[in-house]
């Protein structure tokens, strides 16, 4: 056990199990998984993603690079995810990943013999040949070895949620600027989120010895917290990362949740997807330190300077016994008498730099060795064991140790800023990228603005949110005031060797070597975006916020470049790894989008319909009865009752639209081919409508009920879009018509009542109606009150038989179908579902959906000789073009087999007899297909070449798809009544 | 309970969709049903009726006291003035209150339901979980009043449910 007795924000009264690769742990209520394990003395976390090395914990915080690792089992199984940042929690189940059979002994270990033969593009270069290995060999095993770790393949159980939320200022960052920032602007009266991603506020302050006014950091931490979560006017979102910023100030950020909560039955979402628009971001969002890079630089035990602060301040846990730290910059310096304080033996600190540091003689006095200007030449062991310091001289030095502290400098952790477009300066005093002078949207502070010094980082936060207080016209008030010490922060020129082999990281997470970067360089890939796609360095989780300015310094030595002329890479959202499920949140499964049901579900359900989907609606598709083995059996069923007997079906589904107003006919005119200004109050008229450019749009029925009220269908399908293609036409392009329209789909339900005794059947229903010819013709619509509501009945046929649509009021509906359904006994009514209707609608040749699909002209299908040529309709001249008017194009007609068997299936194509079946005789296609109980064979409908002249001709219907092709008849498209007597009975 | 929310659902309200003629708007058409029409997404009415301001010269109008003949009522009165279709079955009206009710909105759809920015008599049309809601703010509670087309209300409510139970 390396856990210190006292100190550090862990509850030592709150012990906590938890196993990793099976075996368990103790740890403590405040612990992450990664300070409980190497309080446990764990070293080895993973292994690493090419190569299989052996790799220990380098950070404390999300930019970890290394130890990645699952957490939980099968299906709620969360893979790569950082250890660093997982807050301990009773009976958590972490593994290890990419490794077998264990993580002690890995087989593919032995990959590392092979290593100089795995540079950068080995891949592309070895597995050239034969090209279709790629994809079938090569890859899939390549990716079985190397890799992070698996998704379970089942669905997530986890649930997630989302919220938007609005402020005037957006602190991003929870450290010293944030804290300093928020509590300014919240002061002064703004509405204030301040988002901070760690498990608890305070940022550096947790794992620093530092002091602001008198107090210990963490103290002033809660001060200034509990101040804040006194304000009605800041929100705290804790534990939540602002993963990317877009245009008009929105952030997009992930806030992680308790998964249990105390008192609720519901499963509880474990992470919230916010959406903030923010007037003003301060960009608090600190800095990452940079590793040097030497020999043997990854192994178990080699860690981030800071990171060792922050396991013995925040965690009260010692990462080694005795260390060596090997920084340029004077913040390795203070990690090094941090770590002295807490009892680590620091054997020596090696320098970079040439001059001698000024806590030197105090390091000296402990017994430290001081090298200035001196380099680690190599780390050996797993874990590490011994440490090889060669100085200027040529000397070399041994030190036998179990820690390697590193720092070469911070990085501001300014990703986010690049999603506004704004590109970072490199500062070459600061040795970093700092934000560009175009990022101006996103006001960094604090050591984000590359500010290090604690007294300069609260200075900095006040300031700032002064300033935007101001901007947003609040006078700031009572503006805070802190006094901290300052800090020595400079560094030392970034030099990495470019000699080194091998087995010197600049990116962990990827295995990328200085030599790799070297490579890349010395083969062309000299901009940094492509050497990044050729190394892989900076890809995966950590996204390269630890290599990527060592990669740059590499690549600027490589090319005879500086840093600047080289550049750095365009950080992208999301600047920390997003579960795919938050993105997705509650929207998944049957809840995808949303579904629409009609009155009659679950009188339908009941009847034992089956359901299928039109567009959002679910509409019942057939009725099956005891005994029937087939939903052949139930629509030839369903057909032949509805053509002999009477069938009710539920049309409601249907788009309807008031279009109202003096000027309604002379707008229906322009949209429809055919005219509608002309119809007689109390009659229905079939329409069609054209897109702009020719082509058939939708069709429907339109009633008119008095001089100025029009009742408009549309299909299922284009019920949305001809709403909008109606108010473009009358909001832009005739806003001098005075016409209103709206959307009463949901107001009215409808019931197709077909079949040669629906007449009989509906007056027994509604024995004060008059349904005769005379008083209801065939297309003739009439109003009347049932049970005190206006209901409406129209003489419309879809399936060819005697047929009336009545409709009511929604809430009405069920009460409608159940005094139908109880009068229908004596007249054999029965239900009948889309199925049946499409079947009816083929053998009267109507045009549906796969006829309307967006290529066909009214001339098509059948329809031209309604287009009028006494005015003016949308598409009227782009129908004209001769592509649109060529007899030569399909159009409608019907088909049989000729052996009066044969089905003709909906997508063969059509071919004249004697000619090969290759597209350049392809003739058309079949769009609709039905067997027609009533007629007794397969039938079909078809867009045909020439097709209405050429009815009785024989012809090809070829299905390389499906199978054997078969011989039919070409025919008139309306098989069932074609003289349409019996809609008029 | 600070993010407590109450659901209840109401039915047999008159509903109706109102949109003013060409040379009419909220003045002309107030001045015939004696009662202001909001020129902006808010509401405004009397006891009767209330008008929920929900596009340019359009209103969706609730009659409190549900009566059938209420759209046809209201349309005879606007004769010439105003298009009228009644929608007393269109929608489904979920009214939703307490101090929940504001996060619920919050996690729903992207607008700021701060009180500086929507107060009573606030109203939106908006998409909540891909539905079309328009949203009414009743009183200072908050009490919300969600108007959602009937087909959806089922999966609303699913919504509506689900939400409830994170607060």
């Amino acid at each position: 056990m390396s856990r210190l007795a006292t100190g550090g924000m862990i509850n030592r009264d709150r012990p906590i199990s938890f196993t990793f690769d099976g075996k368990s742990y103790l740890g403590y209520e405040g612990d992450t998984l990664a300070s409980a394990l190497i309080a446990n003395g764990v070293k080895l976390f993973a292994r690493s993603f090419k190569y299989h090395r052996p790799r220990g914990v380098l950070t404390a915080g999300g930019e970890e690079p290394n130890a990645l690792v699952t957490i939980g089992t099968g299906a709620a199984a969360d893979p790569n995810t950082r250890a660093t940042t997982v807050p301990l929690r009773e009976g958590l189940v972490a593994s290890s990943q990419n490794r077998w059979p264990n993580l002690k002994f890995d087989a593919l270990a032995i990959s590392q013999l092979a290593s100089p033969v795995f540079v950068a593009g080995f891949y592309y270069k070895t597995f050239m040949w034969p090209a279709s290995f790629w994809e079938k060999v090569f890859e899939p095993t390549i990716r079985l070895a190397a890799g992070l770790g698996a998704l379970s393949g089942e669905a997530d159980p986890d649930t997630y949620c989302s919220e938007h939320a609005f402020c005037d200022l957006l602190v991003v960052g929870g450290g010293a600027s944030g804290l300093a920032a928020a509590l300014t602007a919240g002061r002064a009266g703004l509405r204030v989120i301040l988002a901070n991603d760690d498990n608890t506020l305070g940022g550096r302050l947790l794992s620093d010895n530092q002091q602001i006014d008198g107090k210990d950091g963490p103290q002033w931490v809660e001060q200034v917290a509990s101040e804040l979560r006194a304000m009605d006017n800041v929100s705290l979102l804790e534990r939540t990362a602002v993963t990317g910023v877009y245009d008009h100030g929105k952030f997009v950020a992930i806030q992680h949740l308790e998964r249990d909560r105390a008192g609720s039955e519901h499963p509880q979402p474990c992470q919230r997807l916010w959406k903030i628009v923010a007037r003003s971001t301060i960009l608090a969002t600190g800095a990452i330190e940079r590793p040097m890079v030497f020999l043997g630089n990854d192994r178990p035990g080699v860690m981030m300077a800071s990171a060792v602060s922050t396991y013995i301040n925040r965690y009260a846990v010692l990462p080694g016994r005795r260390a060596v730290i090997y920084t340029n910059c004077d913040s390795g310096w203070q990690s090094a008498c941090s770590m002295q304080r807490a009892g680590i033996e620091v054997a020596a600190i090696v320098d970079q730099r040439d001059t001698k540091h000024p806590l030197a003689a105090a390091m000296e006095r402990e017994g430290t060795q001081v090298f200035c200007g001196a380099r680690i030449e190599k780390v050996a062991g797993n874990p590490v064991k011994k440490v090889v310091v060669g100085c200027k001289d040529g000397g070399l030095h041994n030190f036998k140790v179990d820690l390697v502290a590193m720092s070469s400098g911070w990085n501001p952790n300014i990703g986010l800023a690049a999603g506004l477009g704004g590109k970072p300066d490199w500062s070459e005093e600061l040795q970093t990228y700092v934000l560009g002078a175009n990022s101006s949207k996103l006001v960094g502070a604090g050591s984000a603005n590359a500010v290090f010094s604690l007294d300069q980082v609260l200075a900095d936060g006040v300031a700032k949110a002064a300033a935007i207080a101001e901007q947003q016209g609040k006078r700031p008030e009572n503006c805070p005031q802190f006094s901290a010490d300052s800090e020595l922060t400079s560094i030392g020129k970034i030099s990495i060797d470019t000699e080194l082999n091998a087995k010197a990281f600049v990116d962990f997470q990827n295995d990328v070597t200085v030599s790799d970067v070297s490579l890349a360089a010395r083969e062309g890939f000299v901009s940094v975006e492509h050497m990044k796609r050729y190394t892989t360095l900076g890809m995966a989780t950590d996204q390269g916020k630890s290599s990527q300015v060592n990669a740059h310094a590499i690549l600027a030595e490589e090319t005879g470049k500086t840093i600047a002329e080289v550049g750095t890479i365009r950080a992208r959202p999301p600047v920390q790894p997003v579960a795919i499920g938050a993105l997705a949140g509650m929207h998944r499964g049957r809840h995808f989008r949303a579904t629409r049901r009609t009155e009659s579900h679950a009188w339908s359900e009941a009847r034992g319909a089956k359901f299928t989907d039109a567009g959002q609606w679910k509409r019942a598709q057939w009725f099956s009865l005891p005994g029937e083995k087939t939903w052949r059996q139930t629509v030839d069923r369903e057909v032949t009752n509805t053509r002999t007997n009477v069938g009710i079906c539920d049309v409601s589904t249907l788009g309807k639209i008031d279009v109202l107003g003096p000027d309604a006919g002379t707008l229906l005119d322009r949209l429809y081919i055919n005219g509608f200004s002309k119809l007689a109050v109390g009659k229905a008229r079939y329409g069609a409508m054209l897109r702009e450019d020719g082509i058939l749009m939708d069709d429907g029925t339109t009633t008119r009920f008095a001089e100025d009220s029009f009742f408009m269908t549309t299909t299922t399908a284009n019920a949305a879009r001809v709403m909008q293609h109606i108010d473009y036409a009358r909001q832009v392009l005739w806003p001098d018509l005075d016409v209103q329209a709206t959307s009463v789909t949901e107001q009215w339900s409808t019931y197709a009542v077909a079949g040669p005794r629906s007449r009989e059947l509906l007056q027994s229903t509604f024995p004060d109606l008059d349904l005769s010819n005379e008083a209801i013709p065939f297309m003739g619509a009439r109003k009347f009150v049932w049970q005190g509501h206006e209901a409406r009945v129209y003489r419309l046929s879809f399936s060819g038989e005697l047929a009336f649509e009545v409709s009511v009021p929604a809430c009405l509906a069920v009460d409608l179908l159940q005094h139908i359904s109880a009068a229908g006994e004596p007249f054999s009514l029965a239900p009948y579902g889309t199925e049946a209707l499409g079947v009816m609608r083929i053998e009267k040749g109507h045009a549906a959906g796969p006829e309307l699909n967006g290529m066909t002209t009214a001339s098509d299908i059948g329809l031209g000789r309604m287009m009028s040529k006494k005015k003016d309709f949308i598409g009227r001249v782009m129908a004209m073009r001769p592509g649109l008017t060529d007899p030569a194009r399909p159009r409608l007609v019907g088909l049989k087999p000729v052996d009066g068997r044969s089905p003709v299936r909906a997508g063969a194509h059509l071919f004249a007899q004697g000619s090969s079946t290759s597209p350049e005789n392809d003739q058309g296609y079949v769009s609709s297909a039905a067997f027609s109980p009533t007629l007794g064979h397969p039938i079909a409908l078809a867009l045909l070449s020439n097709g209405p002249e050429r009815h009785g001709e024989r012809i090809v219907v070829h299905d390389p798809l499906r199978g054997a092709d078969c011989i039919a008849e070409v025919c008139n498209p309306v098989f069932v009544d074609p003289e349409g007597e019996r809609v008029r009975a | 309970m600070p993010n407590s929310m109450t659901i209840t659902e109401h039915s047999g309200l008159g509903m109706a969709s109102v949109m003013a003629r060409r040379g009419h708007n909220a003045a002309t058409l107030g001045a015939l049903i004696g009662t202001d029409l909001p020129t902006g997404p808010s509401a405004t009415g009397s006891e009767r009726v209330t008008f929920l301001g929900t596009g340019p010269d359009s209103w969706l109008a609730i009659s409190q006291g549900a009566t059938s003949d209420f759209a046809k009522e209201l349309g005879d009165t606007l004769v010439g003035a105003g298009s009228v279709s009644d929608q007393s079955s269109g929608y489904v009206v979920f009214r939703i209150a307490g101090e929940g009710a504001r996060t619920c909105l919050m996690r729903g759809t992207p607008i700021d339901f701060h009180p500086d920015h929507f107060g009573a008599g606030s109203v939106a049309s908006v998409a909540i979980h891909h539905i079309a809601v328009i949203i009414h703010q009743v009183d200072d509670e908050p009490t919300y009043d969600l108007f959602v087309f009937r087909s959806f209300a089922a999966d609303f409510r699913h919504w509506l449910t689900a939400i409830k139970s994170t607060l």
